[in-house]
C-alpha cells in the first residue's frame, strides 16, 4: 500500500494535489482572501498591468483581476462539482442497473439513454439546453450533469461485467443476499475505484465546458466573473494588454490540468492494474 | 539447506546444458532471485520434465533458455546449447536460436496467439522467420504442417481465427507452428493444464509421435505428476527456485529420496489406489436432493437464443452420501451445481430439496433451499469479497438470510467457524488478499458450513490449488464431513479426487448423464464407452503402469 | 463481415431515429411553453401575445403532438428543417453553406492529430525513460488547453507579434486558395494540440498493454526480431484501441469547432449554432444539432466498420 502511494505521488503530481486543495480553500473563502470587490471599479488603473496596487493587473473597466479570478473559481468549481455529482449519481444508477440485471434494461439503460446522449458532441447538447432555457448556473449544472452521466454509466457498466462473473457475487446470490445487498453492498464497493478517478477527471471536463460556454457568453450571467467571459474580454485588448485573457486563461489551464492530474494519481493509487499509467 | 540431490551428469554430451542459472527481477540496483543456481541437462531425444508446484520458478528456468523472460528480468550463469553458450549471446544469435534450433509451446494457446491473425498466418510467419521460402510455398507448407500435427480439415483451419478453434486445436495450431523448421529442443510450457484431460492426452500423444519421428528433445514444464509419468525420461524437481532432485522417471517414482519430492508425491490422489469414501450413507429416508427428468436452461436474451446445459437429469443425493458429478468441460457439471443451489431455475422435470419440491422456484422454495444448501466455489481468488474481512464474508450468508443479526455474535460464529477449519480464530479481521490460497479456500468452506446445510455443493473446490496443498484441505473437507455428516454434491474434473472422496458418482457428457453408481463400480467396472475414454484417458503417476494404460489406449 | 456492417448500420439509423426524437422531445417536455420560453430573454419579461402566435405557427405548436412528431421527423429525413426566424432562410440552404468549411477544420485536425499523436504515442511508450516522462507532462497539459485559450495565444504570437499568419477570418479556395489555406493553420492546431494529446496517451498506453501480451512472447519465440514484433504485433494490434479514440475525438472536435470558430472569427457551421443560440433561433439551433449528432453518429459507424476490420472477434 505504501509502495503504491509512493508511485502514485510523483512530485508533479502532489504539487497538482495541492493546488487542487488551494482551490477547495478559495470556494469556501473567496471573500476572506480576495484582495478586493470583483465588481470594484478602480476607474484610474484601467488595463494595469500586474503590478504591487493589482497583483495580476486590473480589465478594462479597472476591477482586479485576481480578486475576479478567486470569485470566478468559486463558481466554476461550484458548477464543476454539481454537474459532476449528478453525473456520477445518475450515470453509476445506470451502469450498475444495466451491466446487472441484463436483457431488457440493459437495452434501455445502455442502449436507449447512453447511446443517444453519446451521439452528441457535449458542447452542443448544453447548447441546446441553453437555447430553450437560457443560460444559468442551475441550467449549467443539470443540462452538464446528465451530458457527463454516460461516461460514469459506462465504467461502472463494463465494471459491473466483469466483476459479476466473480465467485464472490455469484455466491452473495447463492447465500441469499437480496438484490439491493448485491448491488450496492458488494458489487458498488468493487467498481468503485475507476468510478472516484472519473469524478476528478469529469470535474476538469466540466471546467473545460463551463470556461468555454461563459467564452461564448453562453454560460455563467455577467456580470459573474467568470474565467471563460474574462478569456473573452481579454481578447478584445490581446494586442495591447495580453495580461487580461492570459492570466484568467493560465487559470483554466492549470486547474484542469491539477484536476486531471489528480485523476492520474487516483488512478495508479486504486487502481493496481495500471501500473504503466504515468 | 540440503544439498540437491543429484544424479550424475550423463556421459553422452548433452544438447542443452543449463548451470548455476538464476533468474533475477528488478532494476536499477535492486535485483531480487526467483531462482537460484538451477543446474539440468537434456540429452539429444530425450524428455525431461522441470515439475514443481507454483512458484517454484520452473517456467521461469523454462524462459530463461531463449531469454524469453520480461524486459525487468536478467538471467546468470551458463546455458550451453550443443556446446554453444546462450547467456550473453547477441540478440541476433539468439533470434537464429529462437524458432530454429528450440521451439517453444505455451500453456494458454488462447493468450499465446495474436487475436488478429488467421492459423496460417502465424505458421506462414513461423516459417518464413528462418526460411526463405516465397508467401505461397509457405502457405502449402502451412497446410502440411497442420495435418501433420493432425488437424481436422487443415485447409480450412488455416483461414480461421484463433478464437475459432477449441483448445485442443489452438494448441495443435501453436505445436504445428513450433514444428515449422523441425526444432532441436521443444520446450513445452504446461501445454495441456488448460485442456480438457482426453484432449490432453491426445496432445501428448502428438508431441511424442512428432519425436519420435524427428528425434527432438523435450523439455515439458507441468505440475502434474501423471503428465511426468506419462511422458518424461527423466525429472527435475524444483521448489522455490532451487533444484531438490534430479532422476530418471522410473527412479524417482519409486524411490523419491528428497522428502519434498516424496510429499509431493504422497500428495497426489492416484486413480486405482482403491481408496474409498468413509462416507456413512442413510438411503432409508428421503434423499436431501433429488432431480427427476431436469432440464436446465440458461436464458437467452433478446438476439441470442437460449441454451440447454443440461438434459433428461435424474440424480439423487442421500443423507450422508458424497456424490461425484465427473465430466469435461462443457458437460453442465458445474450447471447442475448451481441449479441445486437455486441459481438456475428448472426449465422442466421435478427437483425436491430436503423433503420439499422446489420446481416451482418462488420466493419461499428458495429461502428453503438457502436454509438447506450451501456451496464451495471454485477460485481461491474470486470466491470472497476483497473488500471484506474473512470474518464478514464467512457470516454474510447468515446476516443475508436474517439468521443472526449483531455484529458480535456474528464475529464469534465467525471465529468458531474459523477454528472449524483449523485457521487461527483472530483472523477474523484479515482480509482475503492477506492469505495463501489454500487458507482462503478453508474461508469458503467455513463459509458454506456457517448455515449448517444438510447439502453442500462443491464446485471444483481444489482445482485451482497446488497438489499438496489441495490433498489438505480434502482431508479437511472428509473430516468436517464425518464431523457433520452433511450431504455433497462433488463436482470435479479429476477421477482420481472422486475416487477417493466420493460414495457414488454420476458421469456427465455435454449435459446428460451417460452413467452413474456406486464409485467402486463405475470406476472399476464402466459400462460407458465414454467412461472408459475418460479413466484411460487420465494419467496416473506411476511410469510403469502408464506405460500400460498408454499402450492399450492407443490399441484400443 | 457483410452481415456486421449492415447490423451496424442497422443500429446507426435507429440511434440517428431516437436521437432525432430526443430533440423533438427537448422542445416540448421542457416545463412551460416553448414559445414563451423561446421569447423570453431570461430576464423574465413577456412577449407579445402576437409574437408568441406567430412562434407557434412557425413551429407548427398548435398541431397535435403526434402530427408534430410526423411533420418534424419527415421534414428532418428528406432535409427540410424549417426556416431561420431571423431572416426566414432555409435552414438546410444555410447549413449547406456552413457545413463543408467545419468538416475541411475537422479534418486538417484529425490529419495532423492521428499523424502526431500516434508515432509519438508509440515511441514514449517503446523508449521510455525521460523521453516517456516529458511525453506524459506534454500531453497532460495538451489535454488540459482549452481550445480557446490557446487559440488566442496561437493568435498572439503567430499573427500578432510574428505576423506569420492571419488571425482570422475566411476567404474561399475558389477567390484566394493561398489565403485559404494560411488562415486554416492556427485553428487547426489549436483543434489538433488536446486531441493529438489523447491520441498520443491512448497510443502509449495501448502500445504497453500489448507489449505484455502471450502472443507478443510467442512471436519473439519465433525468432522474429524486435522490429518485426514491434511493427506487426504490437502496433497493429494497438490500432484497435486508438481507432475508438480517434471517433470519439473527432465528435468531441465537432463540439470543439464552436469554440474555435468564434475565436478565429471563422463562419462555420458551429459559429452558425451560437449566433443562432444567442438569438435564440430555435430552428437554426436545431437544424444545426441534427446535422452534427447525424455527423457524430455515422462516423461511429465508420469506427465499428474499421473495429470490425482490424479485430476479426468482433464482426460476429
Amino acid at each position: 500500500m505504501r509502495r503504491r502511494l509512493a508511485h502514485a505521488l510523483t512530485p508533479l503530481r502532489v504539487v497538482a494535489l495541492a493546488y487542487v486543495g488551494l482551490m477547495v480553500v478559495v470556494l469556501l473563502a473567496a471573500p476572506l482572501v480576495s484582495p478586493s470587490d470583483p465588481l470594484a471599479q478602480d476607474v484610474a488603473n484601467r488595463l494595469a498591468g500586474p503590478g504591487a496596487a493589482h497583483l495580476l493587473g486590473t480589465d478594462e473597466l479597472g476591477r482586479d483581476i485576481l480578486s475576479r479570478v478567486i470569485y470566478g473559481a468559486r463558481v466554476e468549481l461550484l458548477i464543476a462539482l454539481g454537474a459532476t455529482v449528478v453525473a456520477m449519481v445518475l450515470g453509476t444508477v445506470l451502469g450498475l442497473l444495466g451491466g446487472y440485471f441484463g436483457g431488457i434494461v440493459e437495452v434501455v439503460t445502455m442502449r436507449v439513454v447512453v447511446d443517444v446522449l453519446l451521439a452528441f458532441p457535449p458542447i452542443i447538447l448544453v447548447l441546446l439546453a441553453v437555447t430553450l432555457r437560457g443560460p444559468g448556473t442551475g441550467t449549467l449544472i443539470v443540462a452538464m450533469g446528465v451530458l457527463f452521466a454516460p461516461t460514469f454509466a459506462r465504467i461502472a457498466y463494463g465494471q459491473v461485467i466483469s466483476v459479476k462473473r466473480l465467485e464472490f457475487v455469484e455466491a452473495a446470490t447463492a447465500f441469499g443476499a437480496p438484490t439491493r445487498t448485491r448491488l450496492f453492498g458488494v458489487i458498488l464497493p468493487n467498481i468503485s475505484a475507476p468510478l472516484i478517478v472519473q469524478v476528478s477527471l469529469t470535474i476538469a471536463t466540466a471546467i473545460l465546458l463551463e470556461s468555454g460556454l461563459s467564452y461564448l457568453g453562453l454560460g455563467v450571467v455577467p456580470p459573474t466573473p467568470s474565467w471563460g467571459s474574462m478569456v473573452a474580454q481579454g481578447q478584445r485588448y490581446l494586442s495591447t494588454d495580453p495580461h487580461v485573457l492570459l492570466v484568467p486563461g493560465a487559470f483554466v489551464v492549470l486547474t484542469i490540468l491539477a484536476f486531471g492530474l489528480v485523476g492520474d494519481a487516483l488512478r495508479s493509487g486504486l487502481d493496481p492494474k495500471s501500473r504503466n499509467d504515468r | 539447506m540440503t544439498q540437491p540431490l543429484l544424479e550424475k551428469a550423463p556421459a553422452t554430451t548433452a544438447l542443452l546444458e543449463i548451470r548455476d542459472v538464476s533468474v533475477e527481477f528488478g532494476g536499477g540496483r535492486r535485483w531480487k532471485a526467483v531462482t537460484h543456481d538451477v543446474t539440468l541437462s537434456v540429452a539429444p531425444g530425450e524428455t525431461v520434465a522441470l515439475v514443481g508446484e507454483s512458484g517454484s520458478g520452473k517456467s521461469v528456468t523454462a524462459m530463461a533458455i531463449l531469454d524469453l523472460l520480461p524486459a525487468n528480468a536478467r538471467r546468470t550463469g551458463s546455458i550451453l546449447l550443443d556446446g554453444e553458450e546462450l547467456v550473453g549471446a547477441g540478440e541476433k544469435r539468439l533470434r537464429q536460436v529462437r524458432g530454429n534450433d528450440v521451439a517453444v509451446i505455451f500453456q494458454e494457446p488462447m493468450t499465446a496467439l495474436n487475436p488478429v491473425y488467421t492459423i496460417g498466418h502465424h505458421l506462414v510467419e513461423a516459417i518464413r522467420s528462418h526460411r526463405d521460402v516465397s508467401k505461397a510455398d509457405a502457405e502449402v507448407r502451412a497446410v502440411e504442417l497442420l495435418r501433420q500435427v493432425h488437424m481436422p480439415e487443415p485447409e480450412t483451419k488455416v483461414k480461421h481465427y484463433p478464437h475459432q478453434l477449441s483448445g485442443g486445436q489452438r494448441q495443435r495450431a501453436m505445436i504445428a507452428m513450433a514444428m515449422a523448421s523441425e526444432p532441436r529442443l521443444l520446450i513445452a510450457d504446461e501445454p495441456t493444464t488448460a485442456l480438457d484431460v482426453t484432449v490432453q492426452a491426445e496432445i501428448l500423444d502428438l508431441v511424442r509421435e512428432l519425436q519420435q519421428r524427428t528425434g527432438m528433445s523435450v523439455l515439458i514444464i507441468t505440475h502434474d505428476m501423471g503428465v511426468v509419468a506419462d511422458v518424461a525420461d527423466r525429472v527435475v524437481v524444483m521448489r522455490d527456485g532451487r533444484v531438490v532432485e534430479s532422476a530418471p522417471a522410473r527412479e524417482l517414482f519409486a524411490r523419491p529420496r528428497h522428502e519434498y519430492t516424496q510429499a509431493l508425491l504422497a500428495a497426489v490422489p492416484r486413480l486405482g489406489s482403491g481408496a474409498a469414501s468413509k462416507a456413512v450413507v442413510d438411503r432409508g429416508t428421503e434423499p436431501v436432493l433429488r432431480l427427476e427428468g431436469v432440464a436446465i436452461e440458461y436464458p437467452g436474451s433478446w438476439r441470442k437464443a437460449g441454451f440447454r446445459a443440461g438434459d433428461d437429469l435424474d440424480i439423487s443425493v442421500a443423507p450422508g452420501e458424497i456424490v461425484g458429478l465427473v465430466g469435461e468441460s462443457g458437460s453442465g457439471k458445474s450447471t447442475i451445481g448451481r441449479l441445486a443451489m437455486g441459481l438456475l431455475p428448472v426449465a422442466e422435470g421435478r427437483m425436491t430439496v430436503d423433503g420439499r419440491d422446489v420446481t416451482g422456484g418462488t420466493r419461499a422454495d428458495l429461502a428453503h433451499v438457502r436454509g438447506a444448501v450451501s456451496m464451495v466455489f471454485q477460485d481461491p481468488a474470486s470466491s470472497l469479497d476483497p473488500r471484506r474481512t474473512i470474518g464478514q464474508s464467512i457470516t454474510d450468508p447468515l446476516r443475508w438470510t436474517g439468521v443472526l443479526r449483531s455484529t458480535k455474535a456474528c464475529r464469534s460464529r465467525a471465529q468458531e467457524l474459523l477454528d472449524d477449519v483449523r485457521l487461527p480464530k483472530d483472523w477474523v479481521d484479515r482480509y482475503p488478499h492477506e492469505l495463501s490460497g489454500g487458507q482462503r479456500q478453508r474461508v469458503g468452506i467455513a463459509r458454506a458450513m456457517a448455515t449448517r446445510p444438510r447439502l453442500l455443493v462443491a464446485d471444483e473446490p481444489t482445482s485451482a490449488l497446488d497438489v499438496s496443498v489441495q490433498a489438505a484441505v480434502l482431508d479437511l473437507f472428509s473430516e468436517l464431513q464425518r464431523e457433520h455428516g452433511f450431504s455433497c454434491l462433488f463436482i470435479t474434473h479429476d477421477l482420481s479426487v472422486v475416487e477417493q472422496l466420493a460414495t457414488s458418482v454420476v458421469v456427465l457428457q455435454k449435459g446428460r448423464v451417460v452413467e452413474q453408481g456406486s464409485t467402486a463400480q463405475v470406476l472399476a467396472a464402466p459400462q460407458q464407452e465414454y467412461t472408459r475414454r475418460l479413466i484411460a484417458a487420465a494419467p496416473v503417476p506411476d511410469p510403469d503402469l502408464q506405460a500400460q494404460r498408454r499402450a492399450e489406449r492407443l490399441a484400443g | 463481415m457483410y452481415s456486421y456492417v449492415l447490423r451496424r448500420i442497422g443500429v446507426g439509423v435507429g440511434l440517428v431515429l431516437l436521437v432525432l426524437t430526443l430533440i423533438f422531445l427537448a422542445l416540448h417536455l421542457v416545463p412551460g411553453d416553448p414559445a414563451m420560453l423561446l421569447l423570453s430573454q431570461g430576464d423574465g419579461a413577456s412577449a407579445t401575445p402576437e409574437a408568441v402566435a406567430r412562434v407557434r405557427a412557425q413551429l407548427g405548436l398548435d398541431e397535435p403532438l403526434l402530427t408534430q412528431y410526423w411533420q418534424f421527423l419527415s421534414g428532418a429525413l428528406t432535409g427540410d428543417l424549417g426556416q431561420s426566424f431571423r431572416n426566414g432562410q432555409e435552414v438546410s440552404t444555410a447549413i449547406g453553406e456552413r457545413l463543408p468549411r467545419t468538416l475541411e477544420l475537422v479534418g486538417l485536425a484529425t490529419l495532423i492529430a492521428v499523424v502526431v499523436g500516434v508515432p509519438w504515442g508509440a515511441l514514449a511508450a517503446r523508449k521510455g525513460g525521460w523521453f516517456d516522462s516529458v511525453t506524459s507532462v506534454l500531453t497532460s497539459i495538451g489535454v488540459a488547453l482549452p481550445v480557446f485559450v490557446f487559440g488566442s495565444v496561437l493568435i498572439l504570437v503567430f499573427s500578432l507579434r510574428l505576423g506569420l499568419l492571419p488571425a482570422g477570418g475566411y476567404a474561399e479556395w475558389g477567390v484566394d486558395p493561398n489565403r485559404h489555406t494560411q488562415i486554416l493553420v492556427l485553428p487547426a492546431v489549436a483543434l489538433a494540440v488536446g486531441f493529438a494529446s489523447t491520441v498520443a496517451r491512448m497510443t502509449r498506453s495501448a502500445v504497453l498493454e500489448m507489449l505484455h501480451q502471450d502472443w507478443v512472447r510467442t512471436a519473439r519465440s519465433l525468432g522474429l526480431s524486435r522490429r518485426a514484433v514491434f511493427r506487426r504485433y504490437v502496433l497493429r494490434n494497438s490500432l484497435t484501441p486508438v481507432v475508438t479514440t480517434v471517433g470519439i475525438g473527432v465528435g468531441t472536435l465537432l463540439g470543439s469547432t464552436v469554440l474555435v470558430e468564434r475565436v478565429f472569427n471563422y463562419p462555420g457551421l458551429s459559429s452558425l449554432l451560437v449566433e443562432s443560440v444567442t438569438a435564440r433561433d430555435y430552428p437554426v439551433v436545431q437544424g444545426v444539432v441534427i446535422t452534427i449528432a447525424v455527423l457524430f453518429v455515422s462516423i461511429n459507424i465508420l469506427v465499428d466498420v474499421l473495429y470490425g476490420v482490424l479485430d476479426p472477434r468482433v464482426r460476429r
